[in-house]
């Protein structure tokens, strides 16, 4: 591939993937497509060479999740993913597939650094090393998160199936 | 989906992989597991089958037109551009079009003499986008039907044109919103004539992407006209009091078209 000098390169060039990023998590195409052109319109005046397809990466993983934990935004995009293919989940959180309502009730929960981990792994598939390089955190910090999601994870579900069996 | 053999080759791993951006030895090493594992080659052959063409990505800083007398640069393009109300200016990159309009405070300089008759002195700051109080964050475009030809990217007109003016601005329910355009001609002195001209009925306004606000108008005279959508909330417009202080208004978003 060829090297990429500038934002409008780098939108040709990783924009595609960016949009697929945003789609996994949100559920739905167009509003990936706004999130990544957000992201470029951002960088468009401060763009530098140290901006690469990882670096985008985060920054769509942040634009998604400011978006998730805005009300308004998320009633509607829980409503258009209704008509969205299910998620796929290579990786499980305890043989969950986090899909978005559970992901945007997790978001009430977690902090920030808990939420982009998640992202990255159940979302992203990342190992939890991968993650740790990504995140520019220690392997043992995303243990722990993992840990905490997952106790999360389980209390929602049970709660939820609590109410079920009510 | 199937199951992964082993840790899955990440999706950002793959994208890297399907644009040769890794190194030989990674390379190799996802190569290797993809032809083991289902679950990979499938996500593999999924990014690489989506055809997806992205559209084009908004120039927003590109400017035309140099003041004939130096000085700042005139960029009514670039509020324009903010202006270009896509349905993705809303909710999502609202705030990124308004943060960029802060660098947008464009002085539009005039070529002629300013409306108290001094030369050169800045006339007015037209502003295509605005936080208008019980609407949020407004962005304006206009759009021109010339014999049937719809263009909103455009700064010009003739006799016989005709304009409509859309609106971008995140949906409330709170509160009730009127939008009323009103039209300023630029006086020969280069100030805006004090009668503004009203050429639609006030209507309410439902916020939206690009919602287009009711009825159609013409521009005419040889003059430049100055298209402002004055947003009031409740009830609408006090048309008796407006004058050419719109035209700064926080209330209202304005922008300029030229004659031919």
């Amino acid at each position: 591939m060829e090297p990429v000098h500038d934002a409008q390169g780098a939108y040709r060039a990783f924009g595609p993937a960016l949009v697929r990023k945003a789609e996994r998590l949100l559920r739905n195409r167009d509003d990936a497509v706004d999130i990544v052109q957000a992201v470029f319109v951002d960088l468009l005046h401060r763009w530098n060479s140290e901006v690469d397809l990882p670096y985008l990466y985060k920054a769509v993983t942040n634009r998604c999740l400011n978006q998730l934990r805005d009300r308004g935004n998320r009633a509607r995009l829980l409503e258009r993913q209704g008509t969205a293919v299910g998620p796929q989940g290579r990786v499980r959180c305890d043989e969950q597939v986090l899909g978005l309502d559970l992901i945007v009730r997790l978001s009430d929960r977690l902090d920030e650094g808990h939420m982009q981990t998640l992202v990255c792994r159940f979302v992203d598939d990342m190992t939890q090393e991968e993650t740790a390089t990504h995140l520019g955190v220690s392997r043992k910090t995303i243990g722990k998160r993992l840990d905490v999601i997952r106790d999360e994870v389980r209390a929602m579900l049970a709660t939820a199936n609590a109410g079920g069996a009510a | 989906m199937s199951t992964c053999i082993s840790e899955p080759i990440s999706w950002l791993r793959l994208e890297q992989h399907a644009l040769a951006m890794t190194a030989a030895d990674e390379r190799a090493a996802i190569e290797t597991h993809l032809a083991a594992c289902d679950a990979c080659r499938s996500a593999l052959q999924a990014l690489q089958n989506d055809a997806l063409v992205m559209p084009a990505l908004p120039a927003l800083e590109r400017t035309f037109g140099i003041p004939r007398n130096g000085g700042q640069v005139i960029s009514l393009d670039a509020a324009r551009q903010k202006a270009r109300t896509r349905r993705w200016l809303v909710p999502t990159t609202i705030s990124t079009v308004i943060a960029a309009a802060a660098a947008v405070m464009l002085w539009v300089r005039s070529n002629h003499t300013g409306p108290h008759g001094e030369t050169g002195q800045p006339t007015r700051a037209l502003h295509a986008t605005s936080h208008v109080k019980g609407a949020g964050e407004l962005a304006l475009q206009v759009a021109r039907d010339r014999n049937g030809n719809v263009q909103t990217n455009v700064a010009t007109f003739r006799v016989g044109d005709r304009w409509k003016t859309l609106l971008t601005c995140a949906p409330s329910t709170s509160t009730t919103l009127w939008a009323d355009v009103v039209v300023f001609e630029v006086a020969q002195g280069g100030g805006p004539d004090l009668v503004p001209a009203f050429p639609l009925a006030p209507s309410q306004l439902e916020c939206g992407n690009a919602v287009a606000l009711p009825g159609a108008f013409e521009l005419t005279g040889s003059r430049e006209n100055i298209v402002c959508v004055a947003i009031t909330t409740d009830a609408p417009l006090n048309r008796t009091a407006v004058g050419p202080a719109l035209l700064t208004s926080p209330d209202a978003v304005c922008t300029s078209v030229k004659p031919e």
